[in-house]
């Protein structure tokens, strides 16, 4: 393989990868912003009728899992925000964005 | 006011979940989360399907590292939203089945204790003699309580005011007048009516008066059981109405005629032609329109919506006006409603549905029915008919529990617990079909003075109607969206019509 041909696989081998990164950040973006907006309506409505106290011992307990659950969902949530600016930087690194 | 602080219970429409609204909207919002994770499960595989580098490779900012954590804490969030969405669904099948169960045993408990006192004479007696206020329904306590209204007036009269006595109707119109003597004590203690007991008392003590006329006359309980709601459904509160009817007419009590109706809603130039409405938004809206109590004024108000060529309509139908025995003028009396408990074209029922005819309802154009007490019945009769395109039908504090639930009519009945009235049309015949949101008014808080059956009052109802407008429930949710994309948003037209009996059917 001489130095041209090499040029235009790498070359080819980049714009595959820009291609690939690219559609993987389209898809975290989304769901990113899905567990986002789930995230933001468990704070706010999940946990009942507003002004309601939860009183029982298995409303207590209901109350502890729902924030668990927030908990788990606020760690996809960075986790997937980390993913997307992990992406960009790689497509940075090949070029593929300002 | 009422106590709020309690929330709305929501069972049937076809499930057999029984559980607060809360409840039920959080299970709801789980099963959403739930099925957005796997969602999102699919997408992660697509994303690290699209890894360039394979995890033995990755380095330490190599984005796979980032989408394989998302996604362990997606699979720790699906995992948990199911648990949690499992377990609400196990809660309300469970208070549902506990419900269905009791239920269950109370109905076959009152028939067996109906049919023993239909067995034994000297037992029914007594029973008559001394729990007549508390146990016996329908026309016995509506005729007790004309009785003691009457302050020795001739009975059958609309009820007129005995001098001295208090009268407390309320600010909504809808409240009955208040048990109370001359001096303004009360004569019977409203909690005795006016609690969930009360309420289960009456609807057991309706639901076995089959069983105590089947017991009198020498069938065997089993028979009465077969026969009854549980079993083919033969005998019930239908038959027991019919019956009371039957026995009440030769005596010219409860008698039936014709009606006719009169447009009477005058608008500012004192003509009878439509006003301009505004689309109702909510429940809320829903039940302070409909026609409040009074022997001048209209029963029945029908809302216009929509273009001429497709118009939609809310047709709103008040409660009980005169509470006579004999029948007079008023359509809205006590014939009405047994004739309706008994499944006959009651009067009002007539002059409701020539109402809908002369505002010019046609079959085809989508209606909501609505309607309080003695008018929920009615409404809810109207929508089983099929006469009509019913699309929605909403009851408030109605006896409508036996009336079969036609396909396509979406139909809410609102109940509260401490209300005697909706008992009296015995237990539920369709209790999947129709949705049943139940709230508990004065659980805590003390009876208003002079208001006898406070938990009946409209203006109680349409507090729960506002409890239900902001309720995340699902169903209720949707409820008051159909009403939304049925009504639309544009203005339309009212007019209110007077139903009137004539002499002589």
């Amino acid at each position: 393989m001489n130095d041209d041909e090499l040029a235009l696989f790498t070359s080819s081998a980049d714009a595959e990868r820009r291609s690939r990164l690219a559609e993987q950040l389209c898809l975290l973006t989304v769901v990113r912003d899905d567990v986002q907006s789930r995230l933001q309506h468990l704070r706010t409505s999940v946990t009942g009728t507003p002004g309601y106290q939860w009183r029982s011992t298995a409303e207590t307990g209901y109350a502890e899992r729902v924030a668990e659950l927030g908990g788990a969902l606020d760690r996809a949530s960075r986790e997937l925000e980390a993913a997307c600016e992990a992406v960009q930087e790689s497509l940075v690194q090949l070029g593929g964005v300002e | 006011m009422a106590d709020h602080g309690e929330g709305l219970v929501v069972s049937g429409g076809s499930s057999t979940r029984v559980g607060t609204d809360t409840l039920l909207a959080l299970e709801s919002a789980m099963r959403m989360l739930h099925t957005a994770t796997v969602s999102w499960q699919a997408t992660l595989l697509r994303i690290r399907a699209l890894n360039a580098v394979s995890a033995p490779a990755w380095s330490a900012r190599d984005p796979g590292c980032d989408v394989l954590a998302a996604a362990i804490a997606i699979d720790s969030v699906e995992a948990e939203s199911r648990r949690l969405a499992d377990a609400l669904s196990a809660a309300a099948e469970g208070y549902g089945r506990a419900e269905r169960s009791s239920e269950a045993a109370a109905r076959v408990a009152a028939a067996s204790l109906g049919w023993m006192i239909g067995r034994t004479p000297l037992l029914a007696a007594l029973v008559a003699l001394s729990a007549l206020p508390a146990l016996t329904a329908g026309v016995a306590i509506w005729l007790f309580r004309q009785a003691l209204f009457a302050g020795g007036q001739p009975v059958g009269a609309v009820w007129r005011r005995p001098a001295g006595m208090s009268v407390v109707t309320g600010s909504d119109g809808h409240s009955v007048p208040p048990v109370r003597d001359r001096d303004g004590d009360p004569l019977l203690d409203p909690r005795l009516l006016t609690s969930p007991l009360a309420a289960a008392l009456v609807r057991a003590a309706v639901a076995s008066l089959d069983d105590a006329g089947i017991g009198a006359i020498g069938l065997p309980l089993a028979g009465s059981l077969a026969l009854g709601d549980d079993g083919v459904g033969l005998l019930g509160v239908t038959t027991s109405a019919a019956g009371v009817l039957a026995l009440s007419r030769p005596l010219g009590l409860l008698r039936e005629t014709a009606v006719t109706v009169t447009p009477v809603r005058a608008g500012q130039d004192g003509a009878s032609h439509p006003v301009p409405a505004v689309p109702p938004a909510g429940l809320a809206d829903l039940a302070s329109r409909i026609p409040t109590l009074s022997k001048d004024g209209g029963q029945v108000r029908v809302e216009r919506y929509g273009p001429d060529a497709s118009p939609a309509w809310v047709v709103y139908i008040g409660g009980t006006v005169d509470w006579g025995p004999v029948t007079a003028t008023e359509p809205w009396d006590l014939a009405s409603n047994l004739a309706a408990v008994a499944e006959e074209e009651a009067g009002s029922y007539r002059a409701v549905v020539q109402a809908m005819r002369e505002a010019g309802i046609r079959p085809g154009e989508p209606v909501i029915e609505v309607g309080h007490s003695q008018g929920g019945l009615i409404a809810a009769q109207v929508a089983a008919s099929g006469d009509f395109t019913s699309v929605a039908t909403l009851t408030f504090g109605a006896p409508s529990g036996q009336v079969p639930i036609r396909d396509g009519v979406n139909t809410v009945a609102v109940e509260h617990t401490d209300d005697i009235v909706p008992g009296l049309g015995g237990t539920s015949a369709d209790a999947a079909g129709r949705l049943l949101v139940r709230r508990e008014v004065y659980a805590s808080a003390p009876l208003p003075d002079g208001v006898s059956l406070p938990a009946h009052s409209m203006a109680n109802y349409t507090e729960t109607a506002r409890l239900i407008d902001s309720s995340p429930e699902p169903r209720l949710r949707a409820f008051r969206e159909q009403l939304t994309s049925v009504v639309g948003t544009s203005a339309g037209t009212a007019a209110v019509w007077r139903g009137t009996r004539t002499e002589g059917r």
